[in-house]
């Protein structure tokens, strides 16, 4: 992972291509994820796909959080209901449909293979094979893999093995900041000089029409957000 | 047939009526069959799209080659083949393996062994899941249903009171609501008379439970040769659960069957409770499920079977597990996808002159006269934007679940033309029982198309039907409007409109005619009210979507006093809540005769204070004041300490707990005290009440009727305790317009 302090006061981690393991503090759930998503749509020249187990696909924060609504044209949603729905959602990502992503998600891996329907061993088993599954997605489209799961425990252990980065998301008094879980890296997302920890939606908001603006991606709405930043 | 029983050496016995008895064939030869086929990512993976395009090949591939020469031999598979069928509905027939199994409990062992060997997600299975008597008729072609041309069906009902437990239960055991026995012994010596005596196909039981305390009990006092069933024994054929699916945690209580008999259990069937036996026997003939497993099964089971049966139909397999996913969407459908029903927010307040129309079965209907089925939505050879604001085709060719859901929405129609011309009371009742257990079914067949583990469900299928309903009822709002009606509320499949003022109107009936012929769908006019009432939500000024009440202009008010009969119509509110006591109901049922007839908060509020000085002098009868709750979920997963969960506690400490689906009754002795203190179970001495706890709630059934016009609880209050000075209001109106 890079960090390019310098070149913006507004910051989000680059993602690198391979698995990224993002652990995100339960009380902001999806946001700063559905953020690092927008964020290589911004960039990329392809779109995002996202596979979603933890029933967090609700579009309602997606959208609020989209400088442009046409963004959501460019992002490809699909939810894993069951266990083995998911499973081959996993699969479907390095099939025909899916061409040159600039990034692909995958939220909360685990916890559909929690439910007792899933025969302990064998969900242990098809956990792996998910992970192999998007490090294959990972290769096949050479793009960062973005994963998140429902805990932390022994039984998703071969997900922090098999990732190239583990990112920690946190609140800090300074703002919310990724950490590099390896070492001494981490990205401040947006530095905030009063001591004042925003974490609301109107923090991402300016977040991301910031990021879009660097990028010259598409802004609407320009006037209604602060011109500070 | 009657029932079936397995036995563990894989005989099967098979139980038919006579027309004195029934007759008992035993099948020894007779083997589940499961199928196998390649790795889900030839169907849904990498290959999937909206049509599965698996690789063509004649035979076997290798990795089922391998499965079979690993399943050869085993114990519990008596053949193996290889054979052709169609493993989704949109793919052709595919060579296959076909397993035989030694017995039903076979079947899933051997499909346990196929998903260790050789990775995870390298096989599908068909056919494992099914229930045995299902699978039993489904493959040896024989019908669900008793054959009650022969003679009719004879029951025998044995209840213990759901607060009786331990071994002095069977004292309190009631045959056919007879008492059996002032002890344990003399019960279980006249159950097993009247079992001989009667001869009964179906033992209905409140608990299943009773089945092995009444073979422990025959056990203990030494009653010899004690039976249940038409052979000695019986067997448990599910234990008692608690599991998670999809984050949610269930229960299911154990099961047991007898010989030769069905058993239903009060304590685990919706259907017996929803339509009664002769509405249960009407739908194993529609479903072609058999009688005990449609006793204990819920409405998507019912369904599936259905569907199951149009599957087979068409050599269609039922897969195990649910692999089949959503197609990706752009962020942009998913959002104008997911919106759910359409609702026009109602206007709070009363309403003069309101008509109420409704779509008949509108989402069956929709599912039938759109096509909607799981192969056709999003076909991929169909290149057709179809589905208002969301784009998907749908295939011109017919889909499965209009051939399923369409002959039930002929039957329900039909049935109910028979009731409006019935004069024969029996009769009534007998189609009133067949009208209620379809009505289940087609109310659910929506939702249920988006449940995760639904064997053919799909949420594209869902998707679609909603955007259809809120296209159809935003066309009916338009067509009405243009006919000089103006939309006071409208959700889902009903509409309430009044006449738009200096319009002229257009006959409501014409319109709602005109409405059905373009949409197909049939918007019947349901009636007119003198008045609509919108209430607000509990607490905010917008108004509540299912939460009204409204005079009928054609039924007028009962004389006697306290009931409302079908002249006033609710919804949502208090008196419609099983749980409100009766009292409150009568409180709230009062209010409203006052409130139709005065339209005056005073007045409505003078009828809380009387009847609030006869709570408090305690002149009402406890048994008035008890709450009636379905238990939802088992103690220990509610986490909060209500009422209820005081109620269930109390029950748990009398040694008599209960189990999700059951009913606990209690009436609130002290909301302030500690735990099990705080009530009364309905069959205990209750000498007292909190007077304070069914005040409230009785100013809270009033505010609902008063809060449309602006009287919520604190006016109320005010009112009651005489503070509001009438000339100080109206003064200060005065001074402040």
């Amino acid at each position: 992972m890079n960090t390019s302090q310098r070149q913006s006061p507004v910051e989000l981690p680059e993602l690198d291509t391979g698995l990224t393991l993002v652990d995100v503090g339960s009380d902001l759930g999806v946001t700063p994820v559905q953020s690092l998503l927008l964020d290589r749509v911004f960039a990329g020249d392809g779109d995002a796909y996202w596979v979603d187990a933890a029933g967090t696909a609700q579009t309602t924060r997606l959208r609020e959080l989209a400088p442009d609504k046409r963004y959501l044209h460019r992002v490809h949603v699909a939810r894993g209901f069951t266990a083995y729905q998911q499973t081959s959602l996993l699969d479907r990502l390095t099939g025909d449909r899916v061409t040159t992503p600039s990034v692909v998600v995958a939220t909360g891996i685990d916890r559909l293979y929690r439910d007792t329907d899933v025969p302990a061993t064998h969900a242990q088993d098809l956990l792996v094979r998910a992970i192999a599954a998007l490090a294959r997605v990972a290769r096949v489209h050479d793009v960062p893999v973005v994963v998140t799961r429902s805990r932390a425990d022994e039984f998703t252990r071969p997900l922090v093995n098999a990732a190239q980065t583990h990112l920690q998301w946190e609140d800090t008094q300074f703002g919310p900041r990724f950490t590099d879980a390896a070492g001494d890296v981490e990205t401040l997302v947006y530095h905030l000089s009063d001591g004042w920890v925003q974490t609301t939606l109107a923090y991402w908001q300016e977040v991301l029409t910031h990021r879009a603006r660097m990028h010259d991606a598409s802004v609407v709405g320009e006037e209604a957000t602060s011109g500070s930043v | 047939m009657l029932t079936v029983d397995f036995h563990s050496s894989g005989d099967v016995v098979h139980w038919a009526l006579t027309d004195d008895g029934v007759t008992r064939t035993v099948h020894s030869e007779y083997t589940p069959t499961l199928f196998v086929g390649d790795a889900v990512r030839d169907l849904y993976g990498r290959r999937g799209g909206p049509t599965p395009t698996p690789p063509d090949r004649d035979g076997l591939s290798e990795s089922l080659t391998d499965l079979q020469a690993f399943l050869t031999g085993q114990d519990a598979v008596v053949d193996i083949q290889c054979e052709a069928h169609r493993q989704t509905f949109r793919t052709a027939p595919r060579p296959l393996l076909r397993i035989d199994a030694a017995s039903v409990d076979a079947v899933r062992r051997i499909a346990q062994r196929v998903q260790q060997f050789n990775g995870p997600a390298e096989y599908t299975c068909y056919n494992v899941d099914l229930t045995p008597q299902f699978r039993y008729c489904l493959e040896t072609t024989t019908p669900a249903s008793p054959d009650r041309s022969v003679r009719s069906l004879r029951t025998l009902t044995l209840s213990i009171p759901p607060h009786k437990a331990g071994p002095d239960a069977l004292s309190h055991l009631t045959i056919d609501g007879d008492a059996a026995g002032p002890t344990p012994e003399a019960t279980v010596t006249a159950v097993d008379r009247a079992v001989r005596e009667r001869d009964p196909d179906v033992i209905v039981v409140s608990t299943a439970k009773l089945v092995p305390v009444l073979f422990d009990a025959a056990d203990t006092h030494d009653v010899p040769n004690f039976e249940l069933g038409r052979a000695p024994g019986y067997t448990k054929l599910a234990g008692e659960s608690t599991y998670t699916s999809y984050g949610q945690v269930g229960h299911s209580p154990a099961r047991y069957t007898i010989p030769g008999r069905v058993v239903i259990d009060e304590s685990n069937t919706f259907f017996y409770h929803e339509a009664g036996l002769p509405g249960c026997l009407d739908l194993v003939n529609r479903a072609g499920l058999p009688l005990e497993e449609l006793s204990w099964a819920s409405i998507g089971r019912v369904l599936t079977a259905m569907q199951i049966r149009a599957a087979r139909d068409r050599d269609v397999l039922v897969p195990w597990q649910a692999w089949r996913p959503e197609l990706f969407k752009p962020a942009a459908t998913l959002d104008a996808a997911d919106r759910g029903g359409t609702t026009f927010a109602p206007a709070v307040g009363v309403h003069e002159n309101v008509h109420e129309l409704d779509f008949a079965s509108l989402y069956p209907n929709i599912i039938r006269t759109r096509n909607i089925s799981p192969e056709t939505v999003c076909c991929g050879c169909c290149d057709t934007n179809d589905v208002p604001g969301l784009g998907y085709s749908i295939c011109e060719a017919d889909g499965y679940l209009p051939t399923v859901l369409g002959p039930l929405i002929d039957a329900r129609s039909r049935i109910k033309d028979q009731i409006e011309e019935t004069t024969d009371d029996v009769e009534r009742d007998r189609l009133d029982s067949a009208s209620s257990a379809i009505k289940w079914i087609l109310v659910s067949c929506f939702g249920y198309q988006g449940f995760s583990n639904a064997k053919f469900g799909r949420i594209e299928c869902h998707e679609a039907i909603n955007a259809f309903a809120r296209d159809i009822l935003l066309d009916a709002k338009t067509a009405l409007e243009d006919a000089g009606w103006r939309v006071v509320h409208g959700i889902v499949d009903s509409i309430w409109v009044t006449p738009t003022k200096d319009r002229e109107q257009r006959n409501l009936e014409t319109v709602a005619a005109e409405i059905s012929t373009d949409t197909g769908i049939e918007l019947e006019y349901e009636c007119a009210f003198d008045w609509v009432t919108f209430c607000p939500m509990r607490n905010s000024e917008s108004g509540a979507l299912t939460r009204y009440f409204g005079k009928r202009r054609d039924e007028a008010l009962p004389v006697s006093e306290a009931t409302l009969g079908d002249a006033i119509k609710t919804r949502g509110i208090e008196g419609r809540q099983r749980s409100t006591p009766t009292w409150v109901e009568d409180v709230q049922a009062e209010a409203l005769r006052v409130f139709d007839k005065t339209r005056s908060p005073e007045a409505v509020c003078d009828v809380l204070r009387r009847t609030l000085t006869s709570l408090r002098n305690d002149d009402v009868d406890p048994e008035r004041l008890v709450i009636d709750n379905r238990v939802s979920k088992h103690i220990a997963d509610y986490t909060h300490e209500t009422l209820t969960v005081a109620a269930l506690k109390r029950a748990t400490l009398n040694g008599t707990g209960l189990s999700p689906g059951q009913t606990i009754q209690y009436v609130v002795v002290n909301n302030n005290a500690h735990g099990t203190e705080r009530v009364r179970l309905s069959y205990e001495d209750i000498t007292r009440y909190d007077t304070d706890w069914y005040a409230n709630a009785a100013i809270r059934a009033v505010e609902s009727v008063l809060a449309p016009i602006g009287w919520r609880e604190g006016e109320i209050r005010d009112y009651l305790t005489g503070t509001t000075d009438q000339t100080l209001t109206a003064y200060s109106e005065r001074t402040d317009s």
